[in-house]
């Protein structure tokens, strides 16, 4: 026997132990597919050259791009939310609400992995540059520039009720304090139109200031500043949804009424 | 972890115990080289065993890949369509060689299929190669294209005919032999193209069948789950 | 015994080795393929006798061509089936999103 002989079989033994100990799919696939190869060598070598090419063409070739499609996982995604009314809410431990809904049809419809962590109003933009890539919550105007946003899903009014000296968390101006238990709210502030239906729904009057409509926005979804293609397909996902019109309305229907 | 040292324990102990207690023998077959001249006038006898001696055997793999392959096709209904966005690659380089070089594939294919009754080869190799060089051609395509050119050519209802035409072919053997699946007479000289009988029409018929197979396992893989 | 048997012999027990201990599906596959690339092995070093084979003048002894016809088809049938196993993979992984036996297991009860 000849030197090659012997490194044939020591390479073949290697690799057939490779495979049944290594836990990465990647790494055991490339493994398979040298195996295969060296595997090939030997039947040749042991005059048998009809299935030597079958061998190479199937478990070296055919086989390895079976696998690489089977074993694609598109990635994993960490959605931090904030709690809203009528957007994202939590009853018994189970999360609903609009935001929430729509979101899951988009992960659904790519087949990603979702994760979903709550996170205070405070800390909302630290924990989503540093560690997060998407952010929900029912924002309008944030004031960061490193922050990507999307399209508009949902058309909302901006409501101003006397002299405003705060705003409610969604809407951020530049020398308003914002201010973020909804209790607080009795006069002189700027409000999202969700809010406000929720604290009518509270049972607050404003008889003694005015109510009026600031202008006309939409709700956005926030992204990492690394994400910039699953903004691309966020948005080219919400301009299919609008314009399926029985499925987007009966979910307006559904979960703000 | 106890899982791992007992099975480890357990199947050194079988490997030890096989090792020296099975004797193998020499395996001596009975297709001599001056039987398979006379009778069939091939030059590989593995394509002689294989097309005419025990052309039985081959009808019924041919069955199993041919049910193997509906299955497959049914079952990747049950998964959802891959509504991503199309990946192609954009390098100039790969669109403009990947034509070119599939078209040497599928000579290479046929010549394997065309002489396998005179060198190593035969329907196989022929249709699993043609099979496999359409993975580089779905590279550079988008996928309305392939699903085009896959539906026109209806290749899944001629697929299925393949063992219906062995079948034909082994009842005409009373024709032209005296008994089900007889050759054709036609033993040449050893070497020629038209040595061996009716080799080269069914090797076309085999080699047929498992690139219609393949390419449909890799068209359903494509559309039910996405590319890369 | 020959070396390459023992060969053989060595891939198969190493292959059913990787299918008891891997908790995941797809590595489960791959190396039940290990298994028959161990078992074609073996019967490629029975028949190894001498030349390939194609018949060429003043060669005296030849492989065995009857084994290397039913490898073939071993093969071929081996991948179809191998694809098959995997489309059920990819049904039961797109339920219940994961790959491991442990927590499938687990849902199921």
């Amino acid at each position: 026997m000849i030197i090659f002989n012997y490194f044939m079989i020591a390479v073949i033994v290697i690799l057939a132990l490779y495979i049944s100990l290594i836990k990465n799919h990647i790494n055991a696939l490339l493994a398979y597919g040298m195996f295969g190869a060296a595997l090939s060598a030997v039947f040749f070598i042991l005059n048998a050259p009809d299935v030597a090419i079958v061998e190479i063409t199937v478990g070296a070739a055919f086989i390895f791009f079976i696998y690489l499609i089977a074993i694609k996982k598109v990635g994993k995604v960490r959605v931090y939310y904030v709690l809203t009314p009528y957007m994202v809410e939590k009853r018994e431990n189970k999360i609903m609400g609009f935001e929430y809904a729509l979101l899951n049809h988009f992960i659904e419809a790519k087949g990603l992995e979702v994760e979903y962590v709550e996170v205070s109003e405070e800390e909302s933009f630290q924990k989503l540059e540093k560690s997060g890539d998407i952010l929900i919550g029912g924002h309008t105007k944030i004031n960061d520039n490193e922050i990507l946003e999307s399209e508009e899903f949902l058309p909302t009014k901006i409501f101003m009720v006397g002299k405003p000296n705060k705003t409610s968390y969604g809407y951020f101006e530049e020398d308003l304090e914002a201010k973020y238990k909804l209790d607080e709210f009795n006069d002189n502030f700027i409000i999202d139109l969700i809010r406000y239906k929720y604290l009518l729904y509270l049972g607050k009057t404003f008889n003694n200031n005015k109510v009026e409509e600031l202008k006309t926005t939409g709700y956005k979804i926030l992204f990492n500043s690394n994400n910039d293609f699953l903004k691309e397909e966020f948005n080219d996902f919400i301009e299919e949804f609008k314009n399926d019109k029985d499925k987007y309305e009966e979910l307006i229907r559904r979960y703000i009424g | 972890m106890i899982k791992t040292i007992i099975s480890i324990i357990l199947l050194s102990s079988i490997f030890f115990i096989f090792i020296f207690n099975v004797n193998i023998g020499d395996a001596t077959s009975t297709f001599t080289p001056e039987l398979i001249i006379r009778e069939n006038g091939s030059q590989n006898m593995v394509s002689s065993i294989v097309l005419d001696f025990r052309l039985f055997d081959t009808f019924f793999e041919v069955l199993v890949f041919t049910i193997a392959i509906i299955g497959v096709s049914f079952y990747m209904e049950k998964l959802p369509e891959y509504k991503g966005k199309d990946t192609i690659l954009r390098s100039p380089v790969i669109q403009i060689m990947t034509p070119i070089l599939f078209q040497i594939i599928v000579l290479i294919s046929l010549y394997i299929a065309l002489t396998g009754h005179i060198g190593p080869g035969g329907g196989f190799a022929a249709g699993v190669i043609l099979g496999t060089g359409l993975i580089g051609v779905s590279f550079v395509k988008p996928m309305d294209e392939i699903e085009n050119i896959f539906k026109r050519s209806k290749i899944e209802k001629f697929k299925i005919l393949s063992p219906l035409l062995i079948i034909i072919y082994g009842i005409l053997g009373l024709v032209w032999g005296d008994t089900y699946f007889a050759n054709f007479p036609l033993t040449g000289e050893v070497g020629s193209l038209l040595s061996g009988g009716s080799a080269v029409l069914i090797n076309f018929i085999i080699g047929f069948e498992v690139f219609a197979g393949t390419w449909t396992i890799l068209y359903k893989f494509i559309k039910h789950r996405g590319l890369l | 015994m020959n070396l390459y048997q023992i060969l053989s012999f060595l891939v198969f027990i190493i292959g059913v080795f990787g299918v008891i201990n891997q908790k995941d599906m797809i590595l489960k596959l791959l190396n039940l393929g290990t298994i028959q690339s161990g078992v074609v092995l073996l019967f490629i070093a029975i028949s190894y006798n001498g030349h390939s084979p194609i018949i060429t003048p003043g060669i005296e002894s030849y492989s065995d061509p009857l084994i290397h016809s039913f490898l073939l088809t071993v093969i071929v049938i081996g991948f179809a089936n191998l694809s098959l196993m995997l489309v059920f993979v990819m049904i039961l992984s797109s339920k219940i999103k994961t790959y491991q036996i442990d927590e499938i297991e687990k849902k199921i009860k």
